[in-house]
């Protein structure tokens, strides 16, 4: 995938995951790598940026175990941020749908068709 | 995963991160991957989860600013004092607290700038017999006086031409040096770091005690540094002839440098370079260590001589 693209959408991730709650680095990265094929180079970098930017402040927390945790926090700036990304977002993804729709569902049938009229 | 973070930190310095920022880096991963083995990951799973240093190190390298790719804004600082140049001029600075800038612009016209609380007038700044001088006044002792304001510094403007000289003396400052032409270029420093980009000279002689340098595009024919612990970096370096350097114990970085013959004087201070193509090497040390990394292994480096006890040199394929 195109790498830029990509940056975006794990963007909006990283703020949709700091929406609910308050999370640790460790956290975000694992949390977002459960669903998505991504690892720290692309989170960690993307979580940095976004919070020089003033879209998240941290804090540290003492853990139970451990040396404390640094907490990342959505702030004011942020939420308004994720919630132009997420209209942005919404309208693209929406459209791109719109469009596959069009060519029918990817199964076997339309598959076949496809072949056969290409291959005439 | 100490690897992973000795990478990363290379990587980063590599990039010209500031330093810093590199501390934070690294302990933000500290605590990342120490969650990691706590959560009971095993080693391979660890590995694919941070993946490699080098990507981290680019992704930041893409936004992070660089110590000399920040402009500074020229908006907030005063404009104190301007001398016309008509043709030639050389450049003396001797501060001993207030961190400065120095750089050329396409004016003909010396600027000195200041911001904070400072008061230039107590400075001596004159323009005589081409000849620009700055100097900072000896405080008396001074019990109850906050002797260092906090957030004064000089920002010094300078036409962006080739002069005889440019010499440059601080204690404590730290100093910004940026676009400068002179046939010699002088730096003397105590405490101060240095942080010192596109500058073109003949002669580029340094001269530190702790202060850390920070180099990059520096064109120069003959390059000499002395240095008791400063760890020095540099990025992207030209010296046709003789490169010299002579540390107590201070490392030093180097990344992307062409040299003449060069020769390495050092008690405890170690070299890494990576594509590092001097035309000869002598190394002369206690336990300092010189390690290159070149990509192009064909560009032979004759080594000269090699006198230490322990140090070594290693050439190998990056």
């Amino acid at each position: 995938m195109n790498s830029q693209f990509k940056r975006g959408i794990i963007e909006l991730c990283v703020l949709s995951e700091l929406l609910s709650e308050d999370k640790y680095g460790y956290l975000i990265i694992s949390d977002i790598s459960e669903y998505l094929d991504v690892n720290d180079n692309t989170i960690y970098p993307i979580l940095r940026r976004l919070t020089q930017d003033g879209y998240f402040s941290t804090y540290l927390e003492e853990s139970n175990l451990g040396a404390p945790r640094k907490y990342y926090q959505m702030t004011e700036k942020g939420l308004n941020y994720y919630v132009s990304l997420r209209d942005e977002w919404d309208e693209f993804i929406g459209g791109v749908y719109q469009i596959l729709n069009k060519g029918g569902n990817k199964g076997e049938e339309v598959l076949r068709r496809t072949r056969e009229r290409i291959n005439k | 995963m100490k690897k992973f973070l000795e990478e990363l930190e290379k990587e980063l310095t590599n990039k010209g991160i500031k330093k810093t920022e590199i501390e934070e880096i690294i302990h933000d991963h500290e605590e990342m991957i120490d969650e990691a083995i706590k959560s009971g990951l095993t080693e391979e799973e660890i590995e694919k989860k941070f993946g490699s240093p080098k990507h981290v190190a680019d992704e930041l390298g893409n936004f992070t600013q660089n110590e000399d790719e920040k402009d500074t804004d020229i908006n907030a600082f005063n404009l104190f004092k301007t001398f016309a140049v008509d043709k030639e001029y050389s450049v003396d600075i001797h501060l001993i607290d207030e961190d400065f800038e120095l750089s050329g612009d396409d004016s003909n016209e010396i600027k000195v700038y200041y911001k904070g609380r400072i008061d230039l007038s107590k400075y001596q700044i004159t323009f005589e017999n081409d000849l620009f001088t700055i100097k900072e006044p000896k405080m008396g002792f001074n019990l109850f006086g906050n002797r260092r304001s906090t957030q004064a510094s000089i920002l010094i403007k300078v036409p962006y031409k080739m002069i005889p000289l440019c010499s440059i003396s601080g204690i404590n400052a730290d100093a910004i040096i940026s676009r400068i032409k002179a046939d010699t270029f002088r730096i003397k420093t105590t405490n101060g770091d240095v942080s010192l980009s596109d500058v073109t000279c003949k002669l580029f002689k340094t001269d530190t005690v702790n202060g850390d340098m920070q180099i990059r595009r520096l064109s120069s024919e003959t390059i000499q540094f002395v240095t008791i612990s400063g760890d020095v970096t540099m990025d992207r370096i030209e010296c046709e002839n003789n490169f010299s350097v002579n540390s107590v114990s201070g490392d030093m970085h180097i990344n992307d440098m062409k040299s003449g013959d060069c020769e390495f004087h050092t008690v405890s201070g170690d070299v890494e370079a990576v594509n590092f193509y001097p035309a000869s090497i002598t190394l002369k040390s206690v336990s300092g260590d010189l390690d290159i990394r070149n990509e192009d292994m064909s560009r032979q480096i004759e080594i000269k001589s090699k006198k230490s006890v322990s140090g070594d040199i290693k050439i190998g394929k990056k």
